[in-house]
């Protein structure tokens, strides 16, 4: 099946399975940008793309290979077992609510009136002291006398609000606590989703690892995928023809890498349709 | 020392790279927790961990603990006999019974 690209104006700039707009000066991201049906400037006749199709279409875009290879593999309706309990657990990590457990207030408010407790233990000693010195002395005692019982006031007032900041604390711990319960269960989901998704991953690229070899063989450059460990080695470019090769697009691949002779050289190796900028 | 425990993937990787740029403030890291030296630079690199990543980050001051100045002599002595019983399946509650060791209840109902 090919596809027809016309300009804003509506005049046809190429058509077919392979159509080469090198000489119509437009560049790749109008043209995918067109397939996806979001440009003005230009418009491109072909079937909608598919949720595979953004990660394939431009070899050498820099899409990491295996992202390539995985999203072929989709394409191809791959769907591994591990696929089930990956959903469950990305579910489950977006059900998770976690509460905020900042005890930040408390802290302060603890540490500040322990200072203050501090500072009117020693105001309230140098107050006795100098009461005490002035009744020695014989002199007069009543100033001595109020600022002492003004400073046991006040210590005693510092004293409250410290054993008030405590209990403030300890119970704002013991929801930290309680919270950070959650936040236990959010990091074991976080790690087994992670884990099945590379899991999944891996077998997606077990799954295509033997046509993916035949497509290396098919295209241009030379191009690995290996699973222990899971990586593809050689030409990125290689690779991600390889990739669009097995994979299943009926949108048209948008080709920048000069790995061809033309378009159509393209669209037979790659086994889709080829737009070439 | 200071004890670092972290709550996601992020404030755990974070914490790693933490341990290994500064091993000499590391005293030692346990996967997803670490152990930090009790100076103004391990407080440092808590704190710097905290702002990053807020809730995720639990820091603990930790000290070493002298059993004969902080443990009741009973509750030494009880956790000597149970460790040396006859019967491993026995729980200590069990073991406890009749004997002058103290009962788990109380152990629990009295702090340090």
């Amino acid at each position: 099946m090919g596809v027809a690209v016309r300009d804003g104006g509506g005049r046809l700039l190429g058509d077919g399975r392979a159509v080469d707009l090198r000489a119509a000066g437009v560049d790749a991201e109008t043209i995918r940008a067109a397939i996806r049906g979001s440009s003005t400037r230009v418009t491109v006749d072909c079937p909608t793309p598919s949720r595979w199709w953004g990660r394939l279409c431009s070899p050498g875009d820099g899409t990491d290979a295996l992202d390539r290879v995985v999203a072929a593999a989709r394409s191809r309706g791959h769907r591994p077992a591990v696929e089930r309990e990956l959903a469950a657990a990305e579910r489950a990590l977006r059900e998770l609510s976690v509460e905020s457990v900042d005890t930040d207030a408390t802290r302060r408010r603890l540490a500040d009136a322990g200072t203050e407790v501090e500072r009117l233990r020693e105001e309230v000693a140098t107050a006795r002291g100098r009461l005490q010195s002035r009744r020695e002395l014989g002199a007069d005692t009543t100033e001595a006398e109020a600022a002492l019982g003004e400073a046991t006031r006040r210590l005693s007032e510092a004293e409250t609000e410290l054993v008030a900041a405590r209990q403030a604390h300890e119970e704002a711990q013991r929801r930290a606590r309680e919270a950070r319960e959650a936040r236990e269960r959010r990091l074991r989901l976080q790690d087994r989703v992670a884990n099945r998704r590379r899991d999944a991953r891996r077998a997606l690229a077990t799954r295509v690892r033997e046509p993916f070899d035949d497509a290396v063989d098919a295209v241009p450059g030379e191009a690995t995928l290996s699973t222990e460990p899971l990586e593809v080695a050689g030409c990125e470019v290689t690779a991600a023809l390889a990739a669009i090769r097995i994979a299943h697009l009926d949108a048209p691949v948008v080709d920048a890498t000069d790995r061809f002779a033309g378009a159509s050289a393209a669209a037979s190796a790659l086994d889709v349709p080829v737009i070439r900028v | 020392m200071l004890l670092v425990a972290t709550y996601s993937r992020e404030a755990r990787t974070s914490l790693r790279n933490v341990c290994r740029s500064h091993e000499a403030a590391t005293v030692r890291q346990f996967g997803r927790a670490a152990l930090l030296a009790d100076t103004e630079f391990g407080a440092f690199l808590a704190l710097r961990l905290r702002e990053k990543h807020g809730g995720d980050v639990q820091i603990e001051r930790t000290r070493p603990l002298n059993e004969y100045e902080s443990v009741p002599e009973p509750v030494r002595e009880a956790a000597t006999a149970y460790a040396a019983r006859e019967q491993p399946s026995t729980p200590y509650a069990k073991f406890a019974a009749g004997t002058d060791h103290p009962e788990p209840a109380a152990m629990r109902g009295r702090e340090l």
